[in-house]
């Protein structure tokens, strides 16, 4: 599995775009951008339902989960550029040696893999067609606070771990 | 020059810049992911306020975006608190950085452009209910989301020196450039090249 993992992790390498001058650092700028989108959409959607905001009518304000899975798409592509494109910036060092020795890289894609269960969970339950009824001033069912409450936390430790990883190198 | 020293190495700046508790060099790195999940708290709504103004969702009214102000003030404070504490650890690097200035500046731009937003859509002709956006709206919620822009990658550059700064400034504005070739093209293609001219009625 290891030599699997590593040779795919090599493959599409990004050592040449990360060697740029520019490369890395146009990948944080829109690493920042994506998760501002995508943790402050999904956050004020989980504080939606957790009773924050509840003049806010749930199903209208789905239009706006688009924009947060843009910056997903935009963490994800930077960030995989940081991993498989590390080698520009630490000479030398072979992105699958920091995936199986860096705690807070580890961290943040088992945050990543949870909150992605907890969404086919938040599907699974029939939570997300329930919470479309929720009008003006409506209450969500416990169950979809719960998950709300779990998206909310995972995301935040999401950002977290994330902060710590160079400092795992 | 000399207070900035000072300020560099002063005993807070020294604890919270070289203690390494908990092995991951806090209180250093938890001001910065403090300092991450403010941004969020604080840009992520405002776009969505922006957006709501420029028309997407319009199934959300929009005088009920307002409970969410709360969240970005809280945002607003854990990264004015969290910068504050975070300043002193490089004193004399940010203070004599211009794109230091650039980012604080740019940050007050946009929070004062909140203020202007809040006034115009919470509280005046806008917030009546089914009144689209003024025109006055919708050119505060395009500043906010250019100043969120500059604030963001001026703060990240704040990390590189010149050369770098540079070229990415020009990598970014020609990724930007190109988004805009493509969206236009996908515009005239399934619109017709009759956009333009019902972009123009619109306005």
């Amino acid at each position: 599995m290891g030599p699997f993992i590593a040779y795919w992790l090599r493959w599409p390498s990004m050592e040449a775009l990360m060697g740029t001058d520019w490369g890395w650092s146009l990948c944080e700028i829109l690493h920042f951008a994506g998760l501002a989108l995508l943790v402050g959409i999904v956050g004020m959607f989980d504080l939606r339902l957790l009773g924050m905001v509840k003049a806010v009518p749930v199903a209208p304000f789905r239009r706006f989960l688009p924009w947060a899975v843009v910056g997903f798409v935009l963490c994800v592509v930077s960030g995989l550029s940081f991993v498989t494109g590390l080698g520009a910036n630490l000479e030398g060092v072979h992105p699958y040696s920091v995936l199986i020795s860096n705690l807070w890289l580890q961290l943040k894609l088992l945050f990543i893999a949870l909150a992605g269960l907890n969404l086919l969970a938040f599907y699974l339950t029939g939570m997300s067609s329930a919470v479309d009824n929720l009008g003006p001033g409506d209450e969500a069912p416990f169950a979809a606070k719960v998950i709300a409450a779990t998206s909310l936390s995972l995301w935040i430790g999401v950002i977290w771990v994330g902060r710590l990883i160079p400092w795992g190198l | 020059m000399e207070f900035l020293l000072w300020l560099e190495h002063s005993g807070l700046a020294t604890w919270v810049r070289e203690s390494d508790a908990l092995n991951s060099t806090f209180p250093y790195t938890s001001l910065l992911a403090v300092h991450a999940i403010g941004l969020a708290m604080l840009v992520g709504p405002n776009v969505v306020v922006d957006l709501r103004i420029l028309g997407y969702g319009r199934g959300v009214p929009l005088a009920s975006l307002e409970g969410f102000f709360r969240l970005m003030w809280v945002g607003f404070w854990l990264n004015a608190l969290s910068g504050l504490v975070l300043l002193p650890t490089n004193a004399v690097t940010f203070l004599t950085d211009p794109i230091f200035y650039v980012k604080l500046g740019s940050i007050a731009l946009a929070v004062v452009n909140l203020q202007s937003i809040h006034r115009e859509v919470f509280r005046g002709r806008s917030a009546r209910r089914d009144t689209p956006p003024t025109v006055k709206a919708k050119t505060l919620a395009i500043t906010s989301l250019a100043l969120w822009a500059v604030a963001i990658v001026s703060g990240r550059l704040m990390a590189y020196n010149g050369d770098v700064r540079w070229a990415t400034l020009t990598a970014l504005l020609t990724l930007m450039l190109l988004l805009l070739v493509v969206a236009v093209g996908r515009r005239i293609v399934t619109r017709g090249p009759g956009w333009s001219t019902s972009l123009w009625r619109s306005m």
